[in-house]
């Protein structure tokens, strides 16, 4: 039972991860009806500037160069790429962030190789034990920061003109272009605010796996799929989202050997991230099939 | 009403505009007027390019030719939200309120405009003044409003941003015939005591002749006639708009 609590913990110290990254499809999708799935590429090439940025100055300071310099890439690639496809077919739209994926993808190789660089964490010590379950520092920090950043934006749409502004703009962008918003600036800053989330996300998750140019590939399965979960429109949805697919995905890994003897597989599990990869898709396909406008979402997951 | 030829200038104007959608036309030498002060309704059967102009006067179209001057500057120039900050606001058809934000954040929304909060709160108590029930709803969330409320909360969600002229289009659609008539005095007020100038489409030709000065009659993206409200709607003129123009007077 212990076993099992500590493998929820952690799973929801990962899912908290997915969730920041699938909260930056959403507030994409939200503004401009885009899934982007180049956004974990985007942010790989954000964390490989904070690690840049760690080497000549104090961590926090990387972290603030890292979240301007991301927001400042998911601006740009809004301006420059996506913006000029207003008005073309998804399936356009599609092709196009598609491409961009295969250029930040590249452009990581392109500049640091495909060598495994070491991202330190940022706070060491020893793990907290809690009723049994140990938690590592690291861990907390990960948790830590996506609070921050979760109610940073909520603070910011909630209580702010400018989120006032932004919620109108992608509630209905003629009527919000009508009453003297700018909406194109709107979508800029939605496009920022998502290129500084998954931007967090990429330099929390170096830590743990080490920082190479497929840094973001398992985070971004497991965010798409809890941004299936949770529904395209809902940030809620996309953070509950999250740290359902963590602890779904830990359960699947610590339990494997026992599902694999219980229906008598003919499997040897060797790998038990493989596995852990095919139950988040499983869930995935499940849910596209059961519930296709996800758990808290309104629409259909037409756009896909 | 300075009629045909007055010293005032326009505070609207078009001439000679041409519009479409792609490679359809559907505006062929648009050319029409609005005095300060004035309201003035465009009629014309569905598909006549009411709201065509409309969208071309607020730059959600780009005219192809032609020119829309407001105030004395070219609008060509101007974005939407530009051309909304210099005192030009477009009630859409269908109203457009923002169905998920409660009707206050609805009403703020026309804030970011503005320098300061204390404006946009200054302005929102004069509209809710003026539409007292959007006071009484201010926490309820707008898609929750009866058809009536939610068109006094278009109408003062453009207020917001105290225009000199605005463009209402199709504001009775949908309406009770009861929440027409009150509809019609808000119009009316808001010309008489705010000295709003108003282009409105309508198909309710009673409730343009209620509140119009002037109207211009629209065919297939063309002016048919114009003039003083009740030479304009006429008998003649209402078979035109709803049963064609082909069949003349009856």
């Amino acid at each position: 039972m212990t076993n099992f609590a500590q493998q929820v913990v952690s799973g929801v110290m990962a899912g908290s991860l997915y969730a920041l990254l699938a909260l930056a499809f959403v507030l994409v999708y939200r503004a401009s009806g885009v899934i982007n799935f180049s956004q974990g590429e985007m942010a790989m090439v954000t964390t490989y500037l904070a690690w840049v940025a760690s080497q000549h100055m104090p961590y926090a300071l990387a972290i603030v160069v890292m979240l301007a310099g991301s927001f400042v890439l998911g601006c740009l690639v809004f301006r420059v790429v996506i913006s000029r496809f207003e008005g073309r077919s998804e399936l356009q739209t599609f092709v196009a962030v598609i491409m961009l994926f295969l250029i930040f993808d590249s452009i990581g190789l392109a500049l640091f190789g495909p060598d495994p660089r070491e991202f330190k964490e940022p706070f060491r010590g020893h793990p907290l034990h809690v009723a049994g379950i140990t938690i590592p520092i690291h861990d907390l920090y990960i948790l830590a920061s996506a609070l921050v950043i979760v109610v940073g934006l909520y603070v910011l749409f909630q209580r702010t003109r400018l989120g006032l502004a932004l919620r109108a703009t992608a509630t209905d962008r003629v009527a919000a272009e009508l009453m003297g918003v700018p909406t194109q600036r709107m979508l800029t800053v939605g496009w920022g605010l998502a290129g500084a989330a998954g931007g967090m996300a990429g330099v929390l998750i170096a830590p743990v796996v080490t920082l190479t140019p497929g840094l973001m590939s398992a985070v971004l399965v497991a965010a798409v799929c809890a941004l299936i979960i949770g529904g395209l429109e809902s940030p809620g949805g996309a953070i509950i989202g999250g740290v359902l697919v963590g602890v779904i995905q830990n359960l699947v890994s610590t339990y494997l050997s026992g599902i694999v003897d219980f229906l008598h597989l003919p499997l040897e599990v060797t790998d038990a991230n493989a596995y852990r990869d095919i139950a988040t898709a499983l869930v995935l396909l499940v849910v596209l099939l059961i519930r296709p406008a996800g758990l808290f979402g309104r629409s259909a997951v037409a756009k896909v | 009403m300075n009629q045909g030829g007055g010293t005032a200038a326009p505070i609207l104007e078009l001439q000679d505009v041409y519009a479409g959608y792609g490679r359809v036309p559907v505006l062929h030498g648009i050319s029409l007027a609005v005095q300060p002060g004035e309201i003035v309704a465009l009629l014309g059967a569905n598909g006549a390019g009411k709201s065509t102009t409309l969208r071309v006067i607020s730059r959600l179209l780009a005219h192809t030719s032609g020119s829309v001057t407001f105030d004395g500057a070219d609008v060509a120039r101007l974005t939407p939200a530009a051309l909304v900050r210099a005192g030009l606001v477009h009630v859409p058809e269908g109203r457009r309120i923002f169905a998920g934000l409660t009707v206050e954040e609805n009403l703020l929304v026309a804030g970011y405009t503005l320098a300061s909060t204390r404006k946009a709160r200054k302005r929102l108590a004069a509209v809710t003044d003026l539409f007292p029930i959007l006071g009484a709803r201010h926490n309820q969330t707008a898609g929750l409003l009866s058809g009536g409320e939610q068109q006094q909360l278009a109408i003062g969600r453009a207020m917001m941003l105290e225009p000199r002229v605005v463009l209402l289009d199709e504001p009775s659609l949908g309406l009770a015939p009861l929440v027409v008539e009150s509809l019609a005095d808000t119009i009316t007020a808001l010309n008489t005591d705010r000295g709003v100038a108003i282009l409105l489409v309508e198909q309710d030709l009673a409730l343009a002749e209620r509140v119009a000065h002037r109207g211009y009659v629209l065919e297939t993206g063309t002016i048919v006639s114009e003039g003083l409200a009740d030479e304009v709607i006429t008998d003649e003129a209402i078979s035109q708009i709803y049963l064609g123009a082909d069949r003349g007077a009856p």
